[in-house]
């Protein structure tokens, strides 16, 4: 408190103390101000707000500078919805106290709420139109603008009662009462609303009409029924107050929701499902019909190409063995090859005799005549008839000196080559018949008692060289040859050996000779062909005799007979190397031909060969 | 209603005070308090008009 001419702080003294004025008065109307501003403080905190406003604006009557009765007052219009009124005290109370003043805060607490503030300007100007709307008569416009105005400042307690006011004049009690408890609620002893409560508690009013507290103390099994203005509202007493029987709603929400799950699955499957598994099922079986086909389809591909190389093996095969054939010591290729030497060796050296021998011999013809060309068949036989004689001596000798050697195995094979270029005209034919057979029968007896099973065939063979040998007309061997082939018989009925060789025919150089009738055992077996044979022998041992003994007769000539025979000698060398020079073109033409043919032929093979290979590589 | 008016009690209901017009009430409102008047009076007890000013 402080002196009003002054200034000075005031004491307990009715007079300044400095400049000594009456303050006594002036110091009871403060009191009297600050006496107001705790009775409105006292209302305030009970929220009597009506008469809060009442004494703080008494106590700032008294004292306009008491700041916080001011401030309290423009906190209290601010409540009740005065916005103007709050801000208005607001102001004035900044401007008498500029510094440390509530004022200033509680403005820039609404000031910076932008929306806020909006909002209470609205409810400002709603309210203002509701009233002109009251004041012309349109009450449902009022009402409406009323509403609109308590949702923007639901503690606008003016509106509020002017709209409870609306809800009297319209005989809305229960609006009313609802109304009027709000603005209970906001100002506890306002007298306006006092006295509308007043109004309403002595109106008749319907017991539908009173609403139903609704709270969880008072839920019952019986249904619950309110009035909410012209409507009546009847709802179940049990379970419905949410806040109470929430929990009971959650399971059978729970149990809802399954149920509809489960209703929903049932839908799926009874009607969805079905559906999509028979589209996937044709689906399957379609690709499954499609599969089968394919498979089919590559079934007899897969069947007709294993036929295919089982054909292609077997041709294969064939031509591989026919190859074989070909290339092997008997076979084709190789005897092109041997005719081939022999006629080469024939040409570089006609006196080779051993080359050609050697040559010769690998020629099996008898088993390639078959097979060879025309042109292979007469170069063999012109080159054999050039060589022949030449060829037998070689090997006669050479098996003679082997058997008088006592090599009988190399006599074997050097005799079976002369026999076989043998002619039965030649003067050794016998000879090299009995050799033969002698050197076979001794390879069997010298044999080691063990191992004569395996020589056999060597017993067989003699026998059958004894047997032609027995049969060369006025041969020398002859006796000595039956003898020999009776030993035989008595030894092959000791051994039990059942093979009779006297039945098998020799193979000369021109052509076969048969004993099959000459046998001592008396077998008498004729063949036409035997006797044929038999008779081309006899004519040409006959041929022999006549040449052996022409021969014995030009030895006894004189010296002219000889330098006769030394001239035909050298007319017959003339001839035969005219007759050579011959051959030895002919030969080359023939070995030409020959290789062409062997080419031929071996490409053929090969041909053959590479095709099958290509073919088995495919199906690989 | 028999007890209320409505009319009369309409008439109690004024408009509020929208919050631009606040400033010129504030400039318009007559700021004299009982304590202003003590101080006149004290000042100026014969009411001559020379009532001086006074601080807070």
């Amino acid at each position: 408190m402080y002196c009003y001419k002054c200034g000075t702080e005031l004491n307990e003294r009715n007079y300044c103390p400095k400049c000594g004025a009456d303050v006594k008065v002036y110091r009871q109307v403060i009191f009297a101000s600050n006496h107001f501003y705790n009775e409105g403080l006292e209302r305030a905190k009970v929220h009597d707000l009506s008469g809060a406003v009442t004494s703080l604006r008494q106590s700032v009557r008294l004292y306009k500078y008491n700041i916080d009765a001011r401030n309290l007052l423009g906190l209290v219009y601010y409540y009740i919805g005065e916005t103007s009124a709050a801000l208005s005290e607001w102001v004035i109370s900044e401007n008498l106290q500029p510094e440390k003043n509530l004022a200033s805060a509680y403005m820039d607490d609404i000031q910076r709420d932008r929306n806020r503030l909006e909002n209470l300007r609205q409810a400002i100007i709603k309210y203002n139109r509701a009233l002109d709307y009251c004041h012309q008569g349109a009450y449902d416009l009022a009402e409406i603008q009323l509403k609109k105005v308590l949702q923007l400042n639901r503690r606008f307690l003016r509106a509020r009662q002017l709209l409870s006011l609306l809800y009297l004049s319209n005989s809305d009690y229960a609006r009313a009462l609802k109304q009027l408890k709000q603005c209970q609620k906001i100002d506890q002893n306002n007298t306006t609303t006092l006295l509308y409560l007043r109004e309403l508690s002595e109106q008749p009013v319907p017991d539908d009409a009173e609403p139903v507290k609704r709270t969880g103390s008072e839920v019952s099994a019986e249904s619950v029924k309110f009035r909410d203005g012209n409507e009546t509202i009847i709802q179940p007493g049990v379970g419905f107050n949410p806040q109470i029987d929430q929990p009971r709603r959650i399971p059978s929400v729970i149990i809802n929701i399954g149920l509809g799950l489960l209703i929903g699955a049932a839908i799926v499957g009874l009607f969805v499902l079905p559906v999509r598994v028979q589209s996937v099922r044709s689906e399957a079986s379609a690709k499954y019909k499609e599969l089968a086909d394919q498979l089919d389809t590559v079934n007899a591909t897969v069947s007709e190409q294993t036929q295919q190389i089982t054909t292609l093996t077997t041709s294969n095969d064939s031509l591989s063995k026919e190859l074989e054939s070909y290339k092997s010591s008997t076979g084709a290729i190789s005897a092109n090859d041997a005719l081939l030497k022999a006629a080469a060796a024939y040409v570089k050296n006609p006196e080779d005799t051993d080359s050609i021998a050697r040559a010769f011999a690998d020629i099996d013809y008898e088993n390639v005549k078959d097979t060879v060309s025309d042109e292979y068949k007469s170069l063999y036989e012109q080159l054999l008839s050039l060589v022949r004689v030449d060829i037998e001596d070689k090997f006669y000798s050479e098996g003679k000196d082997y058997y008088d050697n006592k090599d009988y195995e190399n006599a074997v094979t050097s005799l079976v080559n002369a026999v076989k270029y043998s002619s039965s005209v030649d003067d050794t034919y016998d000879d090299a018949l009995y050799y033969l057979a002698d050197s076979y029968y001794q390879v069997y007896l010298t044999a080691d008692s063990t191992d004569q099973s395996k020589y056999e065939d060597y017993l067989t063979s003699a026998q059958k060289y004894f047997n032609a040998a027995s049969e060369v007309a006025d041969s020398e061997y002859a006796d000595s040859a039956k003898t020999k082939l009776q030993e035989i018989k008595t030894l092959k009925t000791q051994k039990g050996i059942t093979t009779d060789g006297s039945d098998e025919t020799v193979t000369t150089s021109d052509g076969t000779a048969d004993t099959t009738a000459a046998s001592d055992t008396g077998d008498t077996t004729t063949d036409q062909t035997a006797n044929d044979n038999t008779d081309e022998v006899a004519a040409d041992q006959a041929a022999a005799a006549a040449q052996v003994n022409q021969n014995q007769t030009t030895d006894q000539t004189t010296a002219d007979q000889t330098a006769a025979d030394q001239a035909a000698a050298d007319q017959a060398a003339a001839d035969q190397a005219a007759a050579d020079q011959a051959a030895a073109d002919q030969a080359a033409a023939a070995q030409a031909a020959a290789a062409q043919a062997a080419a031929d032929q071996a490409a053929a093979a090969q041909a053959a060969a590479a095709q099958a290979a290509a073919a088995q590589a495919a199906e690989q | 209603m028999k007890m209320l008016d409505f009319n009369e009690e309409l008439k109690k209901y004024h408009p509020s005070l929208e919050i631009e017009d606040a400033g010129d009430a504030i400039y318009n409102q007559d700021f004299s308090d009982i304590a202003d008047i003590v101080v006149k009076m004290v000042n100026d007890p014969k009411g001559t008009g020379t009532v001086g000013t006074r601080t807070k």
